[in-house]
């Protein structure tokens, strides 16, 4: 393949200024439960690569299934280029990055191809039993597991080469519970870059989900209000991936003029206590990268330091745009699409507050916990708690359900006041949204976090 | 290929195989500048198999990876999902119109020229605004036969375009757009244009507002997240899984009787539109809701079977799901509802309001492009803002209008809807 990859290049020497070549072998397994039994089982290849040249500034991409077609697709992308770069007359820009020769392989805690379909099997039914005879509320059972494993070349006309072998785990465990009318959903979730045994040993924290569900029968839904908010460690990673991740990617930023104005370096966006990074360093999550999709070394990159915007997530091409160090954050959910800015593992440093010190003088306010999505449009953003509890006079009191939170970027991140002591990881198999690339496998680190006057959707 | 793979599969073994190839070819400018141009060849083919009543699949986008495909299918068949069903036999199917060969033979300048006019509309309006567009044109084929006999096949077009843009202004960052996608070349540029510069119009005045219960009219793009509660309910398979609500409601009025709601996989030059559903049941219109009261289930083979229903042609790998949604409009121009009401809102566009358990009804969303009407008129647009509604509660006793206009995208046609007591909470 290196030779294949590196000799094809050369045919775009001439042509354009820039040329890569992204192939991608790919096995996925995915089980699903639904129901008393296997609802689904799929084997999937996924096979096929894809060309992107680069000509004054206009960028051309070709994708196909047929190694045989790698030719052709190198030829078609460089004249897409040269004619877009005809249209926009400007300079390529991409940042120089070290020129790599390197074979990429993971270290497994427990490699999923060494476990057998039988055996990946029947924890699952386990499971699937577990959640359903856990209460007779317990009406149905949503279990996914995806397993995916990755051999991806990637070479350019600089001379990098570069063969990584990926894995990707995602996993829920969801249960559902039903009295007449009402339904309610309770979750776990799981995912790792390493090893299979991040689904393994979980019946403590699914039958915890299966009470919640439960419980939430007799639950109410949140009375709509402006409260003291404090997000556990999977909302807390929500909120930083859906409120603030996503303004920091670079594409978003490198032409806009105002929006770069918004988000200059040096803005103060939150109190001392705030510092945010995001990192592929977190092999045990579904963030974890070495190199990107343009062959960069992925690096840990703070984004705030102390409440102060110190960096954002860029491609090559943002990066020399605006004058500034790619970080390795230019990703592709598969062969079919060309790399943008995107999150990996979003983290929230530690602060020194524990849980009680944040509930003790709250007096009317929410503890939103276990996030279940969210949405983003640059300033405002919204997203979901799987269940909640009222904190009434410094205490946690009612179980309460259908959270959801939204709120200014701006004004939230000023007014997060308190950021606890334990960072939790969070996983699931869902993944991050953006141009019409989902899901693309993200991870979050994050502690406890109070945030002040967040607004809270629901009943009258 | 499709012959010869389904004849080697081993005795007792049946089998479907479906293969579809698909070109495409797009341009994108991003940021009022022009972005990029891909080009997509993609070819995938997915093998099922049903071995002494359980199912599993297999596929491969790898050319001439046959072997591999029925190897990986019969290994896991044995763990496969329990079935009572088997595939479908012959059938036959209408031919639909879902080709336009006008999409095949736009040339690439062409969609660099549509884009052109796009942006530059939006640029001359006003300067400020970075501007997205794009021009996709696709082909796709699809072949599905199976061991019972169906064989089939379509070819189809599809023509999409999109235009918005983002006006930052400070901390204040307004996104709109549209888009339009349709199996037909679809030309109107014009209304489009027009359509998003009269929202960015009338978005620029910011407005306060106050938390409150308001009547609030939803425009067609909203109108999914809302209904997303009764088309859940009605999946064939959560009611065979025991979580909906509607289980064994068929007949019950729930709804206000002006609610009549339809999915049709047959309509002419839909995106949505196609002859057989992916199980090789032939597509119709189905009546889900009518004046109010369930109609009709949407189905799939392996619901039906389990509910004692044929399919009604809405299978999927996933389970069955609808084709093309269309709430029926009402009498009223929009315009008149909205001079009768004395405060409340527009909704254009929204964050979040999929994002929840479907089955309890409740649906809230942060609204991203919201406009305040005061005594009949739109004053401004608000900020922060975020609604909520019960969908079976809020349809059923709190329906103030539907509007006779509709607006259809790749997959619904909805009018503009008119809720009473709809809680908005804000700062």
């Amino acid at each position: 393949m290196r030779q294949l990859l590196l000799k094809t290049l050369k045919l775009a020497s001439d042509l354009v200024d820039y040329c890569e070549i992204r192939f991608e072998a790919s096995q996925v397994l995915s089980i699903r439960f639904q129901g008393k039994g296997l609802d689904r089982i799929n084997k999937n290849v996924l096979y096929g690569g894809n060309v992107r040249a680069l000509s004054q500034g206009g960028w051309g991409f070709a994708s196909f299934n047929d190694i045989a077609d790698l030719e052709s697709s190198l030829l078609a992308a460089c004249e897409q280029a040269k004619f877009a770069g005809y249209k926009k007359q400007e300079e390529s820009k991409l940042a120089p990055v070290p020129i790599v020769d390197e074979e990429v392989q993971p270290v497994y805690t427990l490699d999923p191809r060494a476990v057998s379909i039988d055996e990946k099997v029947r924890i699952l039914t386990h499971y699937n039993d577990l959640i359903l005879g856990y209460n007779p509320a317990i009406a149905a059972v949503n279990i996914v597991y995806i397993e995916k494993v990755t051999d991806l070349y990637f070479a350019n006309s600089e001379g990098t080469y570069i063969k990584q072998e990926k894995l990707d785990i995602g996993a829920d465990f969801g249960a559902t519970a039903r009295r007449d009318e009402v339904t309610t959903q309770q979750f776990v979730g799981r995912g790792s870059s390493i090893g299979f045994d991040c689904i393994l040993g979980i019946d403590d924290d699914i039958k915890q989900a299966c009470q919640l569900a439960v419980d939430s029968l007799d639950a109410q839904q949140v009375q709509a209000g402006v409260y003291t908010t404090i997000c556990d460690p999977a909302m807390a990673g929500l909120f930083v991936h859906e409120a603030f991740g996503h303004l920091s990617e670079g594409d978003d930023i490198h032409r806009n003029p105002e929006l770069a104005k918004t988000m200059t370096l040096g803005r103060r966006l939150g109190r001392d206590i705030l510092t945010i990074y995001d990192t592929g360093e977190y092999a045990a999550g579904r963030g974890h990268l070495v190199y990107d999709d343009e062959g960069v070394a992925t690096e840990r990159t703070y984004l705030i330091k102390e409440g102060v915007l110190v960096g954002r997530l860029h491609s090559r091409e943002s990066a020399a745009i605006m004058g500034e160090k790619p970080t390795g954050s230019a990703r592709a959910i598969t062969y079919e699409y060309p790399p943008i800015c995107r999150m990996r593992s979003t983290c929230i440093a530690p602060g020194t507050s524990t849980l009680d010190e944040m509930i003790k003088d709250v007096q009317l306010g929410v503890y939103a916990v276990g996030g279940l999505g969210g949405e983003t449009n640059g300033e405002m953003f919204t997203f979901v708690a799987s269940h909640g509890y009222m904190i009434r006079d410094g205490k946690l009191a009612e179980l309460v359900k259908d959270v959801k939170l939204m709120g200014n970027v701006f004004t939230t991140l000023a007014n997060i006041d308190m950021v606890g002591n334990g960072p939790m990881p969070d996983d699931s198999a869902g993944g991050c949204g953006k141009n019409g690339q989902s899901p693309l496998p993200t991870g979050a680190v994050s502690p406890h976090i109070r945030i002040q006057n967040v607004i809270i959707g629901g009943a009258k | 290929m499709m012959t010869s793979l389904l004849q080697s599969l081993p005795t007792g073994v049946q089998g479907e195989l479906l293969t579809s190839k698909s070109s495409s070819q797009s341009i994108s400018y991003a940021d009022s500048q022009f972005e990029d141009i891909q080009n997509s060849r993609s070819l995938n083919a997915t093998l099922r198999v049903i071995k002494d009543g359980k199912m599993a699949l297999a596929s491969s986008s790898k050319p001439n990876d046959e072997q591999t495909l029925l190897e990986n299918a019969l290994a896991i068949v044995k763990f496969g999902t329990e079935v009572k069903h088997e595939f479908p036999g012959p059938a036959s199917y209408d031919e639909l119109e879902i080709v336009d060969e006008a999409v095949t033979q736009v040339e690439l300048p062409t969609m660099v020229d549509i884009a052109e006019d796009l942006v530059a509309t939006l640029i001359n309006y006003d300067s400020r605004i970075q501007v997205m567009a794009g021009v996709t044109r696709e082909e796709q084929t699809v072949s599905l036969a199976n061991t019972a006999g169906f064989s089939g096949g379509y070819r189809k077009t599809e023509w999409s375009y999109y235009l918005g843009g983002q006006l930052v202004q400070g901390d204040d960052m307004l996104w709109l757009g549209e888009w339009v996608t349709g199996a037909n070349l679809r030309d109107n540029y014009s209304d489009v244009k027009a359509d998003v510069i009269h929202r960015f119009e009338r978005a620029k005045t910011i407005v306060p507002f106050n938390a409150g219960v308001y009547p609030v009219i939803f425009t067609p793009a909203q109108i999914g997240y809302l209904l997303e509660p009764f088309l859940a309910s009605l999946n064939g398979k959560a009611i065979m899984r025991d979580i909906s609500p509607w289980k064994g409601k068929r007949g019950a009025k729930l709804l206000d009787e002006r609610i009549n709601i339809i999915d049709d996989g047959t309509l002419p030059f839909c995106a949505s539109s196609v002859p057989f559903d992916r199980e090789g049941t032939p597509t119709r219109r189905n009546a889900l809701i009518e004046k109010g009261v369930i109609k009709q289930e949407i189905l799939d083979l392996q619901s039906g079977k389990a509910l004692g229903l044929p399919s009604t042609g809405n299978g999927t790998l996933t389970g069955p799901q609808p084709h093309h949604v269309i709430l029926s409009p009402g009498t009223e121009s929009v315009a008149a509802t909205r001079k009768s009401i004395d405060r409340g809102l527009i909704v254009f566009d929204s964050m979040g309001a999929w994002a929840g358990n479907p089955y309890g009804g409740n649906v809230s969303g942060t609204i991203s492009l919201g406009l305040l009407i005061e005594n009949g008129e739109v004053v401004g647009r608000v900020k922060d803002c975020m609604f909520s509604i019960n969908s079976f509660k809020h349809f059923k006793d709190h329906l103030i209008a539907l509007s006779k206009e509709t607006k259809e995208d790749g997959s619904s046609t909805f009018p503009y809807v008119t809720l009473d007591e709809v809680v908005i909470s804000t700062q």
